[in-house]
């Protein structure tokens, strides 16, 4: 099967992502697509992930580190910012606290 | 109302603050030790190409360290303060340490393969995967951006 085969058995809003993995789909063998879904079905998508990247290309094994890279980037900026928000919390608990203890000792 | 104060202010102090991303002793000092390796390696492959075998050599020790990381790690916190799990991860971070995994022995395995990849291109997964590894140090400190 061609890539364009491909994209026209596709439903719309499956397309942009047709194009996207479309061309490492077509590159896999019969056997790699059983593998991959039934390791789809039954939640292994590690396992899955691994018969993917069997079947893509040299530069494309290095975008795939690109991706990770990007995902990991964002991960930690949201892990900052949320260490940010519950170290201001946890700050202004302890300042409100702070007076309702001095206020407890008649300071 | 003491009591509960008091709760209060301990929970503040165990939540405020704390990485998605723990890691306890020793494994939290080898994350950092992988992170600062990764970083002179970039370095060096900056100044000068890695040669082929180096590459192959690097790429296989960044495997060895993905699995050792993915295999480390639980989303169970019991499991990380009672058991042998070394890192304490959320679903989003565990996630990422499975795919770091799979991708680096995937690399690893290709970097062998014949016809043998250039040597720009192993030069370039290495750079990858160093980059990813000093990620992983950044999640552990709570740091946005280590790059």
């Amino acid at each position: 099967m061609t890539l364009d085969e491909l994209l026209a058995k596709l439903p719309d809003n499956l397309k942009e992502k047709g194009q996207i993995f479309g061309p490492v789909v077509v590159q896999m063998t019969a056997q790699q697509i059983q593998d991959w879904l039934n390791y789809v079905f039954v939640g292994r998508y590690t396992d899955a992930y691994r018969i993917y990247l069997k079947a893509v290309g040299m530069d494309d094994l290095l975008t795939e580190w690109d991706k990770e890279n990007a995902a990991w980037k964002k991960d930690n900026e949201a892990n900052a910012a949320q260490i940010a928000m519950s170290n201001k919390i946890a700050l202004a608990v302890c300042q409100v606290m702070l007076g309702v203890v001095l206020a407890a000792v008649g300071l | 109302m003491k009591r509960l104060l008091a709760v209060l202010l301990l929970g503040c102090m165990v939540v405020g603050g704390c990485s998605q991303l723990q890691a306890r002793a020793p494994m939290a000092a080898k994350i950092d030790a992988n992170s600062d390796a990764a970083a002179d390696l970039l370095l060096r492959t900056v100044r000068t190409p890695l040669t082929d075998a180096e590459a192959v050599i690097a790429l296989n020790t960044n495997a060895a360290t993905f699995a050792e990381y993915a295999d480390a790690k639980t989303v169970n916190w019991f499991a990380y303060a009672f058991g042998d799990k070394t890192i304490f991860v959320n679903g989003e971070y565990a996630t990422r340490l499975d795919i770091a995994k799979v991708l680096s022995v995937e690399t690893a395995n290709r970097a062998t393969a014949t016809p043998p990849p250039t040597t720009s291109w192993l030069n370039a997964a290495v750079t990858k995967e160093c980059t990813v590894l000093m990620q992983v140090r950044a999640a552990k400190d709570g740091k946005g951006d280590d790059q």
